[in-house]
């Protein structure tokens, strides 16, 4: 008898395997034969999906279009792999074969990419081959010859201006506001989501010199001690549960907590908040602004791996994306500040971001410090009674 | 058996949700009297047994052993104990666990325990058996030692759902006749329940006809056999020729049907088939009220052919009326 | 069964083939790969039990792990016992509510696993439905359930009570009647047949299914990343931490190991309880 089941449970498995061969090949048709196919990488929120599906919907319906664009998108802090690791490991297997043809980072993570993957990693484009490059207003502070700016995104605070008439701007305005106001701040573990990341990094840098902003060396560690000072000491004002303060996880964990009125302020992505705003699911009485210093922010660009892939194919998507037209699905979508002059695009929700100029963020981009960081913070400052 | 009545039943009523169960049951057993409960599967016999064992609550009516009502009983309090159809034994104990697990409930200190058990096993032929676990043993076995568990804890009543339907025919016989000695020996109260006739005809003090939640009819087995009340006990026990009239029918043992030759029988007919079975033979007649079948001994039976004609008359018949059949 | 024909070894070879390749491939050959990876010293130069150590004697590592089998015991215990009490009533309660809740209890499992986390986030936070409800009464009752470990015990039992109650239901309901009633024939009453009769004949049942839920709890992720707290972190979180935001993979691999070995405790239990036939169980 057991041998028996031995046999259909290896029958069944076989069967599924098959039937998932067959499944997927027909997902490809053959209408769009003759154009390129480009596979594009993301990584991040739920929101980075839905602009990425949008644009790529509209893109690929364009008979003008060059190429056909499919999206592979990895959810953040969803456990899997990240995109950084998997390029890695492809580029160091010496892989030529990949479908990384595209990917879409943050300007200030790619120093992390580099880091793992090797200086060679992205190949150089050819500009002249991207003419809406040309309107993009800021050009990128790393690996300018290699990628494409196609948006902005900062953190800002978020606060409930109903119960927050005056929001504190400074670190000491802040300090104290915090301190007045024991429970109603909260940051997300800076591991689980940028937001937190950024607020980490505004406590951390805020007094050291611009070099250290940009810069990968472990020598600024060091440097970093009266910011962690700060972060304990503010540690017993944060949001609790259950009698104890707690760090929500994840972006839209502390956006939650802000949500429910659990909390009064918080560090989040700009366009996060926008989003909700504009869903509805934030209440209209919140509000943002940026802190002095400003908390960082970023361009997210577009970059090419030198992973067999040819980079002719994906000029024309990305020259669609810094168009205006793309620029506005962006801003409509995810309600991203645009790296091209707002009034180009025609669009009501160009004045919900017109504070947030792209070109005046405070760009950190430290690469594997952003790993020693989220440690310390994980074994001293989580770790607090 | 006494004359001491050890379990009545008074206008018992248990009925299911789909109406379904016993009506008005009325029951006297003796004390020493293996009464048994007899009809086809669903007639009710099991519902009475259950209610009396305490697994069924009755709507209305009473049970009394030794004239102390028992119907808010549940089972442990309960004088009888109950042998099921199988599945009786605890299949994680050995025969001994399994005997000795009533009596420690009961207190009995071990040595006591010890020797009953070992006195029980003797009595049901089952010595050296008290190691083993039920599936280490045949059918037979088990329902032996699920009696024999049941009689160590001196019920007033025995009470016995089916339990030697599982079992070949063989083992079955025997069985019966083993149970009917204990029985006898013991002088206990049992009240069977079976669905074969035969069986319920060879243990017997009384049988229980049972149709449809109903007492057809109550008597010795004898008395069920040479008188039954109505058509439908004549037609459950034993074999039975129905002769269908205008107004009435006619029932006849084979055993009672004599095979002329000629025509000084009133039913004329042609033989269809001899068939010998044993100590006698079946003789089938073909007649214009249908087949009717004859027993007649073997030394007659070589004298009728298949296509003879022949005539038959009845020694002893019953005659129901159609009317009260209706009723 | 008859005697096998080299046709039919054949066959099954090549029926069996698929997924043992398969299996070799996805499963014996990472398996081998991550022990490899955990005994590497951090010099390089060798092998080494510095990782090891380093888990077990580690302040944040030992208290993670602490915390982790302190939750799945309590998990572990939880689930069954509630089970175990639900089962009963399912197998031996003959009602329109007991039929009820024995078509629905195992819904909890049609549910996918971070909906089912979300959707009891927004009961049991502090300005959740319960709070909510507290509010309607003039009270503001704050349930402190999230970000702790209560908080994660009681989705954990919410994910495996119907599991468990799926096993020790079939178990009851192979246990006949007439053992039961036998039981009670002879004068046991209901704690007597329970501790004699039913535990004995479903002990090992419980035994698998309490193995299972150790097994599926002591490597969770969801559930104590969403619900959990920053410190002390269930080892499933900590190990995502190691490998994929501090990039220790020598650590990650010798913590997998560790955790493979906790579930091997509970592996081995199952094995043994599942072949230790009992002598009264064979056939």
């Amino acid at each position: 008898m057991k041998r028996n089941k031995l046999i259909v449970l290896a029958l069944i498995l076989t069967l599924s395997a098959v039937m998932l061969c067959s499944c997927s090949e027909a997902g490809s048709s053959g209408a769009d034969a003759d154009k390129p196919k480009v596979t594009l990488w993301a990584t991040g929120s739920d929101n980075i999906r839905a602009l990425f599906e949008k644009a790529i919907e509209v893109y690929n319906s364009k008979p003008e279009s060059k190429s056909i664009v499919e999206l592979q998108f990895i959810m953040q802090g969803s456990g899997d792999q990240g995109l950084s690791d998997r390029l890695a490991a492809a580029k160091l297997a010496g892989r030529k074969d990949t479908d990384f043809d595209l990917i879409a980072e943050n300007g200030s993570s790619l120093a992390g990419y580099i880091d793992k993957a090797g200086d060679d990693l992205f190949v150089p484009l050819d500009f002249s081959k991207i003419p809406n490059y040309e309107n993009v207003l800021i050009k990128s502070g790393f690996y300018t010859e290699c990628v494409v700016p196609y948006r902005g995104t900062t953190v800002v605070m978020a606060y409930d201006s109903e119960r927050v008439p005056d929001p504190p701007k400074t670190f000491e305005e802040l300090d104290e506001w915090i301190k007045a106001n024991p429970g109603r701040f909260a940051y997300n573990s800076p591991g689980t989501g940028g937001a937190g990341g950024a607020f980490v990094n505004w406590a951390l840098y805020r007094n050291l010199p611009l070099e250290a902003y940009t810069s990968t060396d472990e020598k600024w560690v060091t440097e970093w001690e009266s910011g962690w000072n700060w972060l304990k000491e503010i540690h017993p004002y944060l949001y609790q549960s259950g009698g104890k303060t707690v760090y929500p996880n994840k972006n839209q964990g502390a956006l939650d907590l802000l949500i429910n009125k659990e909390v009064d302020l918080i560090p989040a992505w700009a366009d996060q908040v926008l989003t909700n705003l504009a869903n509805g699911i934030l209440p209209e009485t919140v509000k943002i602004y940026q802190l002095e210093p400003a908390l960082s922010g970023t361009d997210v660009v577009f970059a090419v791996p030198n992973l067999g892939g040819n980079p002719e194919d994906t000029y024309d998507f990305i020259n669609f994306m810094i168009s205006p037209e793309g620029q506005k699905i962006c801003l409509e979508t995810i309600f991203a500040i645009p790296v091209i002059d707002v009034s180009l695009i025609d669009s009501d929700a160009k004045d919900m971001v017109a504070d947030l100029d792209v070109s005046k963020f405070t760009v950190i981009s430290n690469g594997r410090l952003g790993s020693i960081r989220n440690e310390y913070w994980d074994n001293n400052i989580a770790t607090l009674p | 058996m006494g004359e001491k009545i050890k379990l009545e039943i008074r206008n018992m009523t248990k009925l299911y949700k789909n109406n379904d169960g016993v009506r008005n049951i009325n029951l006297k057993v003796k004390e020493g009297e293996l009464i048994t409960l007899l009809g086809p599967s669903g007639c009710g016999k099991t519902t009475i047994l259950r209610t009396i064992g305490g697994f069924l609550k009755c709507d209305s009516g009473s049970i009394l052993i030794d004239r102390k009502p028992i119907e808010h009983l549940p089972p442990e309090k309960r004088p009888t104990s109950i042998v099921f159809q199988n599945y009786n034994l605890w299949p994680h104990m050995t025969v001994y666990e399994n005997m000795a697990f009533g009596l420690k409930l009961r207190k009995i200190p071990k040595a006591e325990r010890h020797r009953q058990i070992m006195e029980m096993l003797d009595l049901v032929k089952m010595t050296g058996m008290e190691k083993k676990y039920p599936n280490q043993m045949s059918g037979g076995q088990q329902q032996r030692i699920a009696i024999a568990r049941s009689l160590l804890l001196k019920p007033e009543v025995l009470l016995l759902d089916e339990p030697f339907s599982a079992l070949d025919a063989k083992i079955r016989s025997q069985m019966r006749e083993e149970l009917r000695k204990f029985q006898i020996d013991l002088n206990i109260t049992v009240v069977f329940v079976t669905h074969d006739q035969e069986e319920a005809m060879a243990l017997s003090d009384r049988i229980v006809v049972m149709n449809k939640g109903t007492f057809e009819q109550i008597g010795t087995p004898a008395d069920v056999y040479n008188n039954p009340v109505n058509k439908y006990v004549a037609g459950f026990i034993g074999d039975m020729n129905f002769i269908e009239l205008a107004d009435k029918t006619i029932a006849v043992r084979p055993e009672n049907v004599l095979i002329h030759r000629g025509t000084r029988g009133g039913i004329k007919g042609k033989i269809r088939a001899t068939m010998v079975l044993g100590h006698y033979s079946e003789v089938t007649v073909d007649t214009k009220h249908g087949i009717i079948k004859a027993f007649v001994s073997c030394e007659n039976s070589n004298i009728f052919h298949p296509g003879e004609s022949v005539s038959l008359s009845f020694t002893k018949f019953h005659e129901y009326d159609k009317k009260d059949l209706a009723s | 069964m008859e005697k096998r024909t080299w046709k039919t070894n054949l066959f099954i070879a090549a029926m069996i083939a698929p997924s043992l390749i398969l299996t070799m491939g996805i499963i014996i050959y990472p398996i081998i790969n991550t022990i490899v990876t955990s005994f590497r010293s951090s010099d390089g130069s060798g092998f080494s039990l510095e990782y090891y150590k380093f888990i077990f004697t580690d302040k944040i590592a030992v208290n993670n792990i602490t915390y982790t089998m302190g939750i799945v015991i309590v998990t572990v215990m939880g689930s069954i016992v509630i089970s175990y009490l639900l089962a009963l009533y399912l197998r031996f309660t003959d009602s329109k509510i007991s039929k009820f809740i024995g078509t629905m209890y195992l819904l909890p499992r049609f549910i996918p696993q971070l909906v089912a986390v979300y959707a009891m986030i927004t009961v049991i936070r502090d300005t959740g439905l319960l709070n909510r409800i507290s509010r309607l009464f003039g009270k503001d009752f704050r349930p402190g359930l999230m970000y702790n470990a209560k908080g994660i015990t009681l989705m954990n039992l919410w994910f495996n009570i119907p599991f468990a109650t799926m096993i020790i239901v079939a178990s009851l309901s192979a246990i006949p009647d007439s053992v039961i009633e036998s039981a009670r024939d002879v004068g046991a009453k209901k704690l007597n047949v329970f501790f004699k009769m039913i535990l004995p004949l479903s002990f090992k049942d419980v035994m698998i299914a309490m193995t299972f839920v150790f097994m599926s709890n002591v490597s969770a992720f969801t559930t104590p990343y969403v619900i959990g707290g920053n410190n002390p972190i269930m080892l499933g979180v900590y190990l995502r931490k190691q490998f994929s935001e501090y990039a220790n993979y020598e650590l990650a691999a010798a913590l997998s190991v560790v955790m493979f070995l906790f579930s091997s405790v509970s592996a081995v239990i199952y094995i043994y309880t599942n072949l230790k036939e009992k002598e009264w169980e064979k056939v």
